[in-house]
């Protein structure tokens, strides 16, 4: 709206005590001097700024629940809405999908029944059930540093640092915060993500690694290995910290080398499992394996000694 | 009732925050845009009034959204806290012309970008991409008439503290 000349020359009479109050803006530098401090704190990931996060986010936890009520309509709408344009395209695809599945159901189911048998046969020790809880996911990163959620769960639902969360399509990441209601994920393509996985047929070793980029890279992986795009990646199981075989994406070729398109659309993820799986380790009852170190992130909790033959 | 008109600026900023941290299924390099959006509404503010929004909410308010986004802490304080600054700059001048507070947002958002750009650089002491910072830029600018829209609309006060000198008369949104 414009204003008249004598309007404008009160108005700026009127202004220029209030914008030039030394004493109030003068809090300014020292907030901004606050915050370098915090972010430097943040750099070193010193305990005391954990703290206050998880301080924050036990209190901003139980609001976000209730902001995202009214919000979901139009939550819902903008994701599905690319959904509705390909439909149809997409329909037909999964028909065909579906008739190439139900051959593939009967194989498994016939291979399952065989693995059972040699199974027995071998006295072959089972990995022990894996228990898990779905979570939704309550904030998003948007930054250009962390690739990570966070989800309406935390140690009230027994969740820990470092146990496995997946999404429909696939693996997605782990959990490495939590707060009483609320932990962190950090995802498969956060800078700080490492994930020994097996790659092919062949299943070539290699180490999975973000860059916050949509699709990690490959690393660690043999020349010989003779991996293509295409190829299926799972993880490995090396190191305990994920169970073995769990789906994470695709190989996929690029000027930068070999990358993995993850099978979870990352960005549009609303409900998540958090398996319980807790890295295998030895009791530490003073046993010969006592005082092992463990993964990073291991669950404290032993878990069922794997190391007792499976009852046939 | 005076005290809920005076916390109407702060409680419409934390309520875009809380938003912008929502979930809402974009892709990370659009995901830029959406922590820009809570400083449309505090320049929105400061154009209206210096006094609206003090620097302390303006501080705590980015320290949330860091907690919310898992980001280290005091980057989003630090960047809400230089769009404070730079609005406060230009808010004299801004009102002075039609659509002056749009004009002046898109320096404060191009001023924002070169900081987001130069902060991320040096926390992860390497070069950071730039080109979702210019689509979230120029997001956030385009947003700008709607936020305003809405700010107006939740404004049940005078509009202006600058209007309370005797004799002096201004107008009533940016």
């Amino acid at each position: 709206m414009a204003m008249r000349r004598s309007e404008k020359r009160s108005y700026e009479a009127a202004a220029r005590p209030l914008i030039r109050r030394g004493p109030v803006r003068a809090m300014v530098p020292v907030l901004v001097l606050l915050s370098i401090v915090l972010l430097a704190l943040s750099r070193i990931d010193h305990p005391a700024v954990r703290a206050i996060r998880w301080r924050i986010a036990e209190v901003v936890t139980p609001v976000m629940s209730a902001i995202m009520v009214p919000f979901e309509p139009v939550r819902w709408f903008g994701q599905h809405v690319p959904d509705f344009l390909t439909t149809t395209a997409e329909l037909d695809e999964l028909r065909a999908e579906n008739q190439r599945l139900k051959g593939w159901e009967w194989r498994a189911r016939e291979l399952e029944r065989q693995l059972d048998e040699l199974g027995t046969l071998t006295r072959l020790v089972r990995d022990p059930a894996t228990e898990f809880v779905t979570v939704r996911v309550i904030a998003n990163s948007s930054g250009a540093f962390v690739r990570s959620v966070m989800v309406n769960a935390g140690t009230d639902e027994r969740l820990e640092a470092g146990y496995p969360v997946l999404s429909g399509d696939g693996l997605v990441g782990r959990v490495i915060e939590t707060g009483r209601s609320a932990a962190r994920v950090l995802f498969l393509t956060d800078l700080n993500s490492r994930i020994p996985v097996l790659v092919g047929k062949a299943e070539a070793r290699a180490l999975l690694i973000g860059d916050n980029g949509p699709a990690p890279r490959l690393d660690y992986l043999g020349a010989e290995a003779g991996v293509a795009a295409g190829e299926e990646v799972t993880t490995s199981g090396i190191g305990g910290m994920f169970p073995r075989g769990l789906r994470i994406g695709t190989v996929v070729e690029t000027p930068r080398g070999l990358r993995v398109r993850p099978h979870a659309a990352l960005d549009r993820v609303e409900y998540l499992s958090v398996l319980f799986y807790k890295t295998p380790r030895l009791d530490n009852d003073g046993g010969a394996g006592a005082g092992l170190p463990v993964a990073d992130g291991a669950a404290s909790v032993a878990t069922p000694s794997r190391s007792s033959p499976r009852q046939p | 009732m005076p005290v809920l008109v005076k916390l109407v600026p702060a409680l419409s900023v934390i309520a875009l925050t809380l938003v912008s941290a929502l979930p809402w299924g974009l892709a990370p390099e659009i995901r830029f845009v959406l922590p820009l959006i809570p400083v449309a509404a505090i320049h929105f503010w400061v154009v209206r009034g210096p006094d609206r929004v003090s620097e302390a909410f303006v501080f705590l308010d980015g320290l949330m959204l860091d907690v919310l986004t898992s980001g280290p802490l005091g980057f989003w304080s630090i960047i809400y806290l230089a769009g404070y600054a730079v609005s406060l700059m230009l808010a004299r001048r801004a009102r002075r012309v039609r659509a002056g507070g749009w004009a002046a947002l898109v320096i404060v958002v191009a001023v924002l970008a070169g900081a987001i750009w130069g902060v991320s650089s040096l926390y992860a002491f390497e070069v950071a991409d730039w080109r979702p910072l210019v689509v979230a830029s120029l997001a956030a600018a385009l947003s700008y008439p709607l936020v305003a829209l809405v700010m107006s609309l939740v404004d049940p006060g005078d509009g202006s503290a600058l209007r309370r000198p005797p004799g002096t008369q201004g107008v009533q949104g940016p």
